[in-house]
Formats: structure tokens, sequence, C-alpha cells
């Protein structure tokens, strides 16, 4: 099931919300919550509910043995088996096929790949449950001694299949406390919205221009064309994933969970490694903190550790080589910004800054899109004009003065406006009045437009279900 | 020193009373939001499932997903509760408002340069879109025939194909239009949909190679002739316009010059004559039966067959079609620039009877339907999946087959004064044995009418197909 259906948005989140808001009881808070996170994920594939469960049934357990054996051998077993079944279930499910297949092309083998069908989410419960026995391991949270209590948190289906990557440690405290007032309500029910909006309104509209231009043959597409594609293709890979975030934060307020942010407005970056401390930050943060520092080259070269680290966050996003290619491409300009040092960095001329890390930034998204190899290096040919196509044609004048109004306000939203508008919110009563006013009207509209728009739409998963 | 504290005093005084009555009036906005939407939420999800849904969809040509049966597969394998979702999703009560506003929001994203737009199809999503053969209405009687026409032997699987399947044919280049009758993309230029052209001049030369088999296999007893339409893009494309897009009159010519005993019909050149005249549908993807009369007249000429002048035929107007290429693009300007959908009935005398794509199960039925909604085009002979016979009063003995994608069928009502039997097959829809066919009806004459995207996409690899099954 995805956020962005009618399905969803009237039918399974009402009936949950009623069920869920007929009790004031935590305990049965939370079984509302399981049970709907259950149904909502097996509505599409029953069976992999197994793996889901299994996975953290593996955690809890393992959190228990970890607290049990504390400082002895059982506690480094079980954290073993944890990391090893987690990341087996990822290895098996995610890139066995791309592991056998690289296999066959290097060895000239027959083995048959077992083509088994990507489990919607893995990627990302199966790095929560992981974070969970890690910090048990290092002592940073409580052992969750309630079975039904790690399921919730495991299942939660606000972020269960498409992040963030919420860590055990971020909603510890609010599977026995937490507060659903009119305030987190509201505030809760303005994100969804505006999440809602960026997915339906804008990257679905963006992505059709992608679509025009990146469907096809891109061998004679021009320069100024394929920049202009792979422009709107980071926008639509922003607005979609974080539109999902918007709307998992949302639900998550409805409910009183306050997960963290994850996005920043990533393009007002000054330097790539800036733009990784405000895109997708539950995943930055998990390599950061349970990878980058770990002593497994020894401490020396923590610079393998920095590139192992990309080429991680590159195989997490796909089993491709371009996704690890991406995953490098940006460890090397994060290993030059910090050879170079912050305070060298800052001395370049902010504008040149900028200028630079929207181009880094730019051409790895069209790393990201072409898997096949062959029109990756077409879209490298074109972006510097080697393969003497024009520089432009009417299809991109078209396309941009058709599309004009929505790439305007995709760029404005790309920056923190709205933050700064909420800041003047409570400067005076009058300003708090009308303020107020004009946002809930836009919301209404918003949500109307949204919904018409999703009339429209017949298939419009999220980017993100794919990782 | 008093007056001082006093003053200080009364500033928080004043702020936190300032404070307090912002609070307030975020508090009251934060409840208006939860109860507004709250009910928005409540009613638009009651109405869903309380208001009549949809079952078809004009503007799309389709039926709506239907609610699944179940069965204890489709639970385990998830596609019960997956169907229920696209049930929910796709019959959306008012839907077909719902989509047309949405197209009005989409004209909003930006603004036209010189009347100009693009679309992207997505051509998974336009396959179930695709009208196949119109529902007979339920008034309709139908006359089985069972023994006018003789059946084809049942051993189907005699074939007398004297030429080889070509295998040495120029290799097939993969369909830039991802099959079909149009391309992913299509323009709207002054109210009108262009679909883009990108045939290959490969794939031109192996059409002709494939046509070419039918006349060596069928000797010189039969005349065999090639029309293939030109689409609106070849009249009607923006000169000024650098957009990428392939040239019809480029790969015309290069199918004529690979032609091996084969005739060429040029409707190109002939449609080009009357390119001011309504000869293509704006709305839709085909052409109107005016352009099919130019393209019939041309062919009858060609055989050297009387034609009758279209002032002889009934003319009948449709007013208010909006076709295909709304369903396709949703572009607000072409619904709301509906056109006439305009036929035209022979006078002369012909009986018209449908069989099975196997030649089987016949009845008689109306040459020209009453076809309703954005499928106007399904009036000639009421679709593809079939194998249309039509006897007429013609004056002489010449038997013509057509085999044809859906712009063969607007020809069909110009010949019925041509031929004494007429033979309609879509290549796309036909168990048999081509050549076997043609030669137990005892054709003589054996016309291949499809547009461009036809020949040199991905359809025509269907007219090889029939010939070697």
């Amino acid at each position: 099931m995805v956020f962005s259906s009618l399905f969803f948005l009237y039918f399974f989140l009402p009936i949950c919300l009623i069920c869920y808001f007929a009790f004031k009881n935590i305990t049965y808070r939370n079984i509302v919550l399981i049970v709907f996170s259950l149904i909502f994920y097996a509505w599409g594939e029953p069976v992999w509910i197994s793996l889901l469960i299994f996975s953290a049934t593996i955690d809890y357990v393992n959190g228990l043995i970890i607290n049990k054996f504390r400082d002895r051998l059982g506690s480094k077993i079980a954290l073993a088996s944890s990391l090893i079944l987690n990341l087996g279930l990822l290895f098996v499910f995610k890139y066995s096929d791309f592991i056998i297949n690289n296999i066959n092309i290097v060895f000239k083998t027959d083995i048959p790949p077992p083509n088994f069908t990507l489990p919607i989410g893995i990627s990302f419960y199966t790095f929560q449950t992981l974070s969970y026995s890690i910090d048990c391991y290092w002592g940073k949270v409580k052992i969750q001694k309630n079975y039904f209590n790690f399921l919730m948190y495991v299942s939660l289906f606000p972020q269960l299949v498409a992040g963030p990557i919420v860590r055990y440690s971020v909603i510890e405290n609010e599977i026995y406390f937490r507060k659903s007032d009119y305030q987190s309500i509201s505030k809760g029910i303005t994100r969804i919205i505006v999440g809602l909006s960026k997915k339906v309104i804008i990257a679905n509209n963006l992505s059709t221009i992608v679509d025009t231009f990146f469907k096809g043959d891109i061998s004679e597409l021009p320069v100024l064309t394929t920049w202009y594609t792979v422009i709107m293709y980071s926008m639509q890979v922003y607005f979609d994933f974080s539109g999902y975030s918007d709307m998992a934060i949302g639900l998550g307020h409805i409910f009183g969970f306050n997960f963290d942010e994850n996005f920043k407005h990533p393009f007002i970056c000054k330097d790539v490694t800036e733009f990784w401390q405000r895109w997708h930050i539950s995943l930055g943060s998990f390599f950061r903190d349970y990878l980058l520092y770990l002593p497994i080259f020894g401490k020396r070269i923590q610079v393998l550790n920095l590139f192992l680290v990309w080429f991680c966050t590159g195989l997490w996003h796909g089993a491709s080589w371009n996704y690890i290619i991406w995953g490098l491409y940006f460890g090397i300009f994060i290993f030059i910004e910090s050879t170079i040092g912050k305070k060298k960095m800052k001395k370049i001329p902010l504008i040149i800054r900028h200028f630079y890390s929207k181009i880094i930034i730019i051409i790895g998204f069209g790393i990201f899109f072409f898997e096949d190899f062959s029109r990756l290096l077409d879209f490298f040919k074109n972006i510097i004009g080697l393969n003497r196509n024009a520089l432009i044609d009417d299809a991109l004048k078209v396309s941009f003065l058709n599309n004009l109004y929505l790439i305007i306000i995709a760029i404005l939203l790309c920056l923190p406006i709205l933050d700064g508008i909420k800041a003047l919110k409570n400067k005076s009563r009058i300003i708090t009045f009308f303020g107020n006013a004009t946002a809930f009207t836009f919301k209404i509209v918003l949500l109307f437009t949204s919904s018409v728009m999703l009339v429209d739409a017949t298939n419009n998963p999220f980017l993100y279900f794919r990782f | 020193m008093a007056l001082f504290r006093r003053k200080k005093e009364n500033i928080y005084v004043n702020k936190n009373a300032k404070r307090n009555s912002i609070h307030k009036i975020n508090k009251f906005f934060d409840i208006i939001n939860i109860f507004i939407f709250s009910v928005v939420l409540l009613g638009i999800s009651t109405s869903l499932v309380v208001l009549e849904r949809p079952t078809i969809s004009e503007i799309e040509n389709r039926k709506l997903a239907e609610f699944p049966k179940y069965n204890k597969e489709s639970l385990i394998s998830g596609t019960y509760t997956d169907s229920i979702a696209s049930f929910f999703n796709d019959t959306v009560p008012f839907r077909n408002n719902f989509k047309n506003f949405a197209a009005t929001i989409r004209s909003y994203l930006g603004i036209q340069m010189d009347g100009i737009k693009m679309y992207t199809v997505d051509h998974k999503k336009s396959d179930s879109f695709n009208p196949k053969t119109i529902p007979l209405p339920q008034d309709f009687s139908i006359t089985k025939v069972t023994t006018q026409i003789p059946l084809p032997p049942q051993d189907t699987t005699q074939i007398t194909t004297t030429t080889p399947p070509l295998e040495t044919a120029p290799p097939i280049v993969e369909d830039p239009n991802d099959g079909g009758e149009l391309s992913n993309n299509i323009m709207i230029y002054k109210n009108r949909g262009i679909p883009i052209y990108y045939g290959s001049l490969e794939n031109g030369q192996v059409y002709a190679a494939y046509v070419n088999a039918y006349k060596a296999d069928l000797g010189e007893a039969v005349n065999v002739y090639s029309m293939v339409c030109p689409t609106a893009i070849s009249f009607y494309w923006p000169s000024y316009s650098t957009i990428s897009h392939g040239s019809e009159p480029e790969n015309l010519e290069n199918i004529r010059n690979n032609l091996n005993g084969v005739q060429d019909v040029n409707v190109h050149d002939t449609l080009m004559e009357h390119k001011n005249e309504y000869i293509y549908s704006r709305t839709d993807h085909h052409w109107q039966a005016l352009g099919a009369y130019y393209a019939a007249k041309k062919f009858a000429e060609q055989c050297n067959l009387p034609f009758a002048d279209i002032r002889t035929y009934d003319k009948v107007v449709i007013p208010g079609y909006v076709g295909t290429l709304y369903g396709y693009s949703g572009d607000a300007d072409l619904n709301n620039n509906p056109e006439d959908f305009t036929y035209y009935k022979p006078k002369n005398q012909y009986t018209t009877t449908y069989y099975n794509t196997a030649f089987q199960n016949p009845y008689q039925g109306n040459l020209l339907m009453d076809a309703v909604g954005s499928a106007l085009y399904l009036t000639f002979l009421g679709g593809d999946e079939k194998i249309t016979h039509i006897q007429t009063d013609a004056p002489n003995e010449r038997t013509l087959a057509i085999i044809k994608d859906s712009y063969g069928n607007a020809l069909v009502p110009f010949l019925t004064g041509s031929f004494k039997n007429i033979y309609v097959v879509d290549m796309r829809y036909f168990d048999l044995n081509s050549i076997n066919f043609l030669r137990e009806r005892g054709v003589t004459d054996l016309l291949f009418a499809m547009n461009t995207f036809s020949a040199t996409g991905s359809n025509f690899q269907n007219i090889e197909r029939i010939r070697i099954q």
C-alpha cells in the first residue's frame, strides 16, 4: 500500500485513526498500531510479512541475550547473529541476483539467479532492527522486554516501507509515553498534506518531464535538454522521497511520535559533504554511527572506512553497478573536501561552492538514473557535448514553457522559504491570524488538488519503494 | 527607578498578553484544522464508500477495475488485496469529472510556446485504454449464418506457404513507438493531437520484405498492394519545430523502393492535396472517413475499378467527439474543443458477416455500427478482433482481402461498390495461416493497409507471423 493513493488516504487511514483514538490506554493503542501496520504491510505482499516478523523476532531475542550476557561472549554471539541474519536477508533477497549475474559474467558460468522479488521496505526495516541490536550491545538503549512493543517499533507503518530509518532510541520512550494533543495532531495533518502535495503535484508531474526525454534513446538528446532533464530528475527524487518522509513524520505526529527529520533542504548546500548532511539524513547517520568509525581497516587508514561507507551507501540504494559508482562518486568528493579541510573550503567564494556542489550533485543523479551503462555513457557524452548533438531544440523550449510554473514552484520549494515564512508567523496577532488563515486555505486547496490528481494517476509508487 | 521598574513590568505584562493571545489564535486554528480535516476525511471516505461507482470510463474507453473475486491463492499472492485497492482507486464516483478537472489543473502548470504542448504516454497504461471491439448493443439481432460461407478445413495446420520464413530479412529494430498505432510522445499543436512518429527505415525494409513474400506465395494470379497510410504528423506538424521526429515521407519512399512485385498505393501524395480538408481527427489518432475516402479512391483507380463519388453516400455527422488522444494525453484543450466525427453510409446493396479470429461462428451484422463516446472510430466494423466478409452488388467478380490495422477499417465502406467480395483481416488478431485463407477465399486482390506506426513499428511483424503460422 502506498501513502499517495486514495485507498490509503480515504479508507485505510480513517479506519486506523478511528480505531486508534477509540482507546485512551497506550497498550491498546499500540495493539491497534501493530494490527494496522501488519495489514498495511501485508496488503500487497502477505508472504513477505513472515520476513518482517522473522527479522523483528531475531533482534528481539538477540536483545535479550545481549542483556543477559552483557560483556560476555554470549552478547558478542548475539550481536554477530543479528548482523549475519539481517544482512543475510538483505543479501539473499536484494543482492543475490546481482552477485550471481556478475559471477556468471566474470567466470563465464551459467548459475541461474534465484529471481527473488524484493520484499518492500526490507532495506529499511533490516537496518532499523540492526541498529537496535548494535545500540543494545553498546548499551545506548534499554532492552525492550515486551515482544509486541518491539514488533510495533519495527512494523510501525508510517516509516515501515520507505523510511526514514527510525532508530529505536528515537521512540524508546514514546512506546510508553506519548501524547497526541491538538498541536501534534494539527502539525501532523499539515505535514501529511504538504508531503502528499510534494509527491502528487510536484514529483509526479516532474516525472512526466523526465519520462519524455530519458525514457527512450538518449543518444541524440541535445546538450541542454540532457542537463534540463537531469535537473528535473534531481528535483523529482527530492520531492518524491522527502514527500514520503513528510507524510511519515506527519503520521508519526498524529500518533504522538516524533521522528527525526530526514531532509533539510539539501539543494541549498554549499558543498557535497553538507548535501549529505541534509539528504536522507537517517541513512547517512546510520552509516556514520555504525560503520564510519569502526576500526575495520585500522585507525590510521580511515580513508578506506570512508570509501567503504560510500560503497555501502551506493549498494544500499540498489543492486546495480551504477548505484555503487554513484556512492563512490560522492565518496571521492567528500574525501577531497575533507582533505582540503573545512577552513580552506570556507575561503572559496560562496558562489563557486554552490555552483560546484550543484553540478556534482546533479551529475550524480544522472548516474543514479541510468542503470544501463551504455545509456549512462550517452548521458556523460551528452552533458559535455561529445555526442555532437545540437545544443538545444524546440522540445526543451516546449517542455520548459509547458511546465514553467511547476518548475518555478519546485525550485522555490527547494529553498527554505516556507521555514522563513513560518518564523514570521508569531511576530504579531494580525500576522498570526492571517498566516494561520492563509495556511489553512492553502491546505484545503492542496488536499483537494492532490486528491483530484490521484484520481487521474493510476500508478504512482514512491521511487524509494524499490530500495 | 520605580518608574523604570513599572515600565519594565508593563512591557513584560504586554509581552505576556501578546504571547497568550497569539497562543490562543494558534490553538483556535489548530482545533479548526483538526475539525475541518476530520470532517473532510470522513466525508470523502463515506462518499467513496456509499456513492455508486462507475464501471466504465468513456474518456479512456475502458472497463474500470472490478471488485476481485475471492480465492485462497489470490489472497496469498496479494493480488486479491491489491485488486481491492485498485478497484477503490479506479472507480471513484464522478471519475470523469475529476479527470477533466485534473486535466485543467495540468494545463495551468505552465504556458504554451506557439500553441505547442508535449505529452509522454505510458504505453503499458495506454494498452488497456485501447478499445479493441465494440460490444454489440443488447437489442442487436444476431443472425447465425451456417450455410452461406464454406468454413475452412478443420485441419488448420496445413500450410501451403511456398516462401520459407524470411530469415534473411534485415534485423528488426526495437520499436521506438513501443508497439501499437501511435507513439509514446504526443504533441498538442493548436488544439490538435499529433502522435510523434519515430519509425525506423530498417523496419520499413523488413515490412516490404514481408509483403513481398505474400506476392511470391500467391503468384501472378493475385494483385498485391501496399497502402501505408501517413498520419497527422505529415500534414500538421509545425514546420519551424526542431523537435526530434522521424520522417514518414522518407520511410514511405524507402518502403516503395523495397517492394518487389507489390504495387505501392501512394496515399501520402493524394492526402497532401487535401490537407486543408477534414481528413484527420484532431482529438483521435485515426484519420477521419474523408481521409479514408481519398485513400480508397486512389486505390480503386489503381485497380481500374469503379468508385462511387462521396456525394452518393449518406453523410452522418456526430458532434462533440473527443477521441483517443485526449484519453492518452489528458490535455484539457482537446477536451474543451471537441470535433465532429463524420462517416458515410454506402447506398448500394451488401451484406456483412462477422467471424471470430479463426473464421468461425459467423453472424450477420451492420458494416457501420452505432458507437458512442470517444470510441466513435469503432463505427467502422465495430473494431478489430474479428474477420469480416462483405458481399456486395459490385458488377465484377473481384475478391479483395485487406490485411490491416484499424486504419484499414475506415476504407471498407468506400470499397463496397468496387469489389464483389471483401475480406477484412486484422493482422494482430488472426489465428489461421493467411496464405491458405487467401487461396481458399479465392482472393484476386490483396491490400495491406495500415498506418506508418504499424508498418515500421512492431505491428508489421504480425504480417509474417500469420503467413507462417
